[in-house]
């Protein structure tokens, strides 16, 4: 797969426009579905400078409740600011053959299902005023949509997505895209990734790592098959690997406790390694909700700024 | 262990399906997978467990399917218990009595084992109630039945044994135990037995056919507490003994001692045509054999009969061999040089002389006359047993008609052509046929070569491996005789091509045999070959008719059928007995018949042959007939078998022992349930595990 820019808009002519109509439905109803919870907002601008009164909705921080209007006209308006800066977005989409995995117990596959949150997250932050950017990646940068933030730039975005689909074979070069996003983003921005990790080597946690340490906001969507974490495969077959074509013979039935603590641990030492680095890891497997998946980042989130 | 339905073993093929339906399910599903890095680090490390459980499963499975298999042929064992119990029901009994040669042993008390054994039937026969019915089968090969049908007449049976003492055969257990089934299932008895009453020698786990589900099987053993010292004449051979003079033989006694002390000074005498002829002794060590050589000259050619005696020991039947045989004058050749060469080398007498005077061990010598052309004209041929005329370089007709005159009165000739000759039209009758050419290979790199040889013809059968390199002989050139319908009948030797080599045919009552190649080097290099010897001599033995008989070929075991080859002018057979006695085969028992079954072998010794030809008057000896009857070797050996061993021993110093058969199926049955049940098991383990997280 070769690379191609699209930062300059003309580029993209979406083939299937169905896929996208497809992609845009299925984001809204993401969206929808998670703002019509608690949630209002992944998140805040962080300018000071007072702008207007909005009504208060749940969800919404009550550090910004105007409490003096509240004891004035018994009604709750919250304090909106205006952003100095707009916020860049870069949306990290992993494209290698593993991804293509669904198993036998998700509707969608490991890449369906991380492009449909990359495109809720997007659509969102473009919502707040946000520049939103894609990079979809394999065994190397593969597609690369520059962030803007015009309303229009969401039909650019997701036509981009639709006609992205992962490799038949190679490796996942994930630190040549960390590389490429990194010079790409010259302002303090926001990096969404999603990809399932898998192979990921040394070098890889480093370029990520190094994203974070520039000052950028990063958070990852591990996206796993919920096959991938139980081996629930009943007879004895021949595993043969999606990315390096090596296969092995194996009984499930006999490996499958083994398996399981060895994903757990997989899962333990990435949790641990980016918690190290700064770095929000959502866990999210595929035949879970997605706006489960967002609230979960978005608890997260408030849970960290509380912290801090 | 017996199998009632044997031909179940076929499903044992299920074996392999079951082996390739385990190995093919292995490799054939592929499951494309993102996390196979993990699995194979897993696997990795549980390697020798997966492959265990693998071969586990395997093994089961296998081990299932045969069980059943074996199983499904409803095997079952012969298993022994002591003792035998009878209840108030009637009793159809089958008394098996060892009669064979061994059953002469001495007991203690100086009575013979055979005795003995009477003794004990007569004993269970009075024990017998009434309703209860018997019969009595001797054991001695053939076995034979002393009533047709179980009787109830008890009496008759004990007064049918009176006459009896050990015979000189060899025991038939299986056939005996046949014999016992076939009487008792006539029988509709609610208790059937088999009763053997033998000395144990030679007597291997006796073996229940058909349905012998309600069969008892008992053995009882008449034997002295040790075996008695007892030396046996195994073997007696004659052979020529190797010098110029044909009438000199050695007569070569082999002699066993069977116990377990060493025996000296044993004397052993030696007997021909009934006169003691020479004294010998040997010395022979425990459990071991030698052989006493005898060195005898005899005055004439002719038909001997020879004995080996030694002294009367623990087993009288075994201290006597007998042996008949031929001792013949030296075989007398006359040879013709028809092409005489200076040089030797190219002479084809040189090669023939050289073939024939080379002594050949246990063969009857060779002595030739040679001549030439010239000389044989004043030689009379009716002294020789053969004439062979190498070279025939257009004979004289005088010769010609001489030889011819010769093989008509029954003599053989042989001719193989000389490479200078180019007619030889006036060998006449000689021939077998006219010769058309001589056939020459069109270089000596292409030659021709033997494609068959007929290895039955006399040719061959008077000396082993008389073949031998014949296919490697490289033939140049050849004559070609004419085809004509008889020629396929008398060859014995042809190319690779079918081409005759060596012909023979009948002329009067004689024959003449034909090499189509020279006998020097001219024409092949049959001369040089390993073969050429040997074949040489075969065709003079063959013409000169000298027997291809083994005498020792026959030698028989006492009881054995000996078959007597007869023709349809035979009017009148007889057969004398070592004890005088006669049996005679009329016209009526020889009437359009090519052999005559004898089987009244009882007794060891000679048995001479008279016969009466149509148009003959009276009998006339047929040596090469007669034939000689000895006592089995393996009746020698006195140790009981190591069935004797598993056999309990009561006050009586006897031994009782009952049969029965014991199924193995069910048995089967269970171990195949037990390996399904383990292999379930093995199959689940993990699966288990896995749905108790």
């Amino acid at each position: 797969m070769s690379f191609r820019d699209t930062a300059g808009g003309d580029a993209f002519l979406p083939e299937d426009e169905a896929a996208v109509a497809l992609l845009t439905l299925e984001v809204r109803r993401v969206v929808e579905g998670f703002l019509g919870g608690r949630h209002a907002a992944l998140h805040r601008g962080a300018s000071v400078e007072f702008a207007e009164y909005t009504r208060y909705f749940p969800g919404d921080d009550l550090r910004h409740l105007d409490w003096k209007a509240l004891a004035r006209s018994d009604k709750m308006y919250v304090k909106a600011r205006e952003r100095e800066v707009v916020l860049n977005s870069l949306l990290l989409l992993d494209a290698s053959p593993s991804m293509n995995y669904a198993g036998s117990r998700a509707e969608k596959s490991k890449f369906a299902y991380a492009r449909l949150l990359l495109g809720a997250v997007g659509q969102i932050l473009l919502r707040q005023g946000d520049a939103v950017g894609l990079l979809a990646f394999a065994d190397g940068p593969d597609v690369y949509l520059a962030p803007r933030q015009h309303p229009r730039h969401m039909a650019a975005l997701f036509g981009q997505m639709a006609a992205v689909h992962p490799q038949e074979t190679g490796h996942t070069n994930y630190a040549q895209a960390f590389v490429f996003a990194a010079e790409q983003l010259r302002q303090r921005s926001m990096v969404v990734v999603a990809s399932d990790l898998w192979s990921m080597t040394e070098a890889d946690e480093v370029a990520l790592a190094s994203l974070s340490a520039r000052g950028h906001d990063v958070v990852v969507f591990h996206v796993l098959s919920p096959d991938e974490i139980d081996l629930p495969h009943r007879s004895a077959a021949l595993f043969r690997d999606m990315e390096t074509g090596r296969a092995v013979f194996s009984d499930p039935a006999l490996v499958r406790e083994d398996y399981r603590r060895a994903v757990q641990g997989e899962i333990a030492r990435i949790d641990g390694v980016f918690g190290r680095a700064q770095i929000d890891v959502v866990h999210a497997v595929s035949n879970v909700p997605p706006q489960r998946v967002l609230s979960e980042l978005k608890s997260r989130r408030a849970s960290a700024r509380v912290v801090s | 262990m017996t199998f009632e339905a044997p031909w179940m073993f076929a499903a044992l093929g299920a074996l392999f399906i079951v082996a390739w339906f385990h190995l093919r399910k292995q490799k054939q599903r592929v499951v494309t997978f993102p996390t196979v890095v993990l699995l194979q680090q897993i696997v990795r490390r549980r390697h020798a467990h997966l492959r265990l459980r693998q071969v586990l499963l395997l093994a089961l499975r296998l081990l299932a399917v045969l069980a059943l298999v074996l199983a499904m042929t409803r095997p079952s064992l012969t298993v022994y218990r002591k003792g035998g119990v009878r209840s108030g029901a009637s009793l159809a009994q089958v008394i098996i009595i060892d009669d064979s040669a061994s059953t002469a042993q001495a007991m203690p008390d100086g009575q013979t084992a055979f005795r003995e054994i009477l003794r004990m039937a007569e004993a269970e026969l009075r024990r017998l109630r009434s309703g209860d019915k018997v019969a009595v089968v001797r054991m001695g090969r053939p076995p034979r039945a002393l009533q047709e049908k179980l009787t109830h007449d008890v009496e008759s049976v004990i007064r049918s044994l009176t006459p009896f003492a050990p015979t000189y055969r060899a025991n038939d257990l299986d056939a005996a135990m046949r014999k016992a089934m076939q009487l008792l299932q006539t029988s509709r008895a609610p208790q059937k037995e088999i009763l053997l009453l033998t000395d144990m020698c030679g007597i291997e786990e006796p073996q229940l056919v058909g349905d012998a589900s309600h069969i008892q099987l008992r053995i009882r053993q008449a034997a002295p507490p040790e075996p008695p010292q007892n030396v046996s004449v195994a073997d007696l051979r004659v052979s020529p003994a190797g010098t110029d003079d044909p009438l000199e033989v050695w007569i070569t006694a082999t002699l066993i001692n069977h116990g377990s002390a060493p025996i000296e000074n044993l004397e052993v005498t030696l007997f021909l045509d009934g006169r003691e002829s020479a004294k010998g002794t040997v010395d022979i060590p425990a459990d071991a054999q030698v052989q006493k050589v005898f060195h005898h000259r005899f005055a004439q050619e002719g038909v001997y009969r020879g004995a080996v005696v030694i002294p009367r020991d623990g087993l009288s039947t075994d201290n006597a061999r007998y042996v008949s045989f031929r001792v013949q004058r030296a075989l007398q050749l006359y040879v013709i040089n028809g092409d005489v060469r200076p040089d030797s080398w190219e002479d084809e007498a040189f090669y023939l002389m050289k073939a024939l005077g080379t002594p050949l061990p246990a063969a009857q010598p060779i002595q030739v006359a040679m001549s030439d052309v010239a000389g044989a004209g004043e030689v009379s041929f009716s002294g020789f047993d053969a004439v062979m005329m190498v070279g025939a370089n257009r004979p004289p007709a005088s010769l010609v008609t001489r030889l011819t005159d010769y093989a008509q009165a029954g003599g053989g000739v042989f001719i193989s052509p000389s490479a200078a000759q180019r007619s030889f039209d006036d060998l006449g009758a000689l021939l077998p046929g006219r010769i058309h050419a001589i056939r020459k290979g069109e270089q000596r790199r292409r030659p021709y070569r033997i494609g068959h040889i007929d290895r039955e013809h006399a040719v061959f059968r008077h000396l082993q491996d008389a073949t031998t390199g014949l296919e490697d002989v490289r033939i140049v050139s050849h004559l070609l005789v004419e085809p004509n319908p008889n020629l396929a009948r008398q060859v014995i030797i042809s190319l690779s091509d079918g081409v005759p080599l060596l012909l023979e045919h009948s002329l009067g009552q004689g024959r003449v045999m034909l090499l189509g190649t020279t006998l020097n080097r001219a024409w092949s290099d049959l001369p040089i070959r390993p073969g050429f010897l040997l074949l040489v001599q075969g065709i003079a033995r063959s013409l000169a008719q000298v027997s291809a008989d083994d005498p020792h070929a026959r030698m028989s075991d006492a009881g054995q059928s000996v078959r007597l080859e007869v023709n349809e002018q035979m009017q009148r057979l007889v057969v004398l007995h070592p004890d005088d006695s006669k049996t005679v085969f009329t016209a009526k028992d020889l009437g359009h018949r090519s052999h005559v079954a004898f089987d009244k072998t009882e007794t060891p010794g000679v048995y001479r042959v008279w016969g009466q030809m149509a148009g003959q008057g009276a009998l006339a000896e047929l040596p090469g007939m007669e034939f000689v009857i000895n006592v089995a070797r393996a009746e020698s050996d006195l140790r009981p078998s190591e069935l004797a061993a598993r056999v309990d021993g009561d006050a009586s110093e006897l031994y009782t022992l009952t049969a029965g058969k014991l199924p193995v199926w069910p048995w089967l049955l269970i171990v195949a349930l037990l390996a399904l049940v383990g292999e379930s098991l093995v199959a689940g383990l993990g699966l288990r595990r896995s749905h108790r997280r």
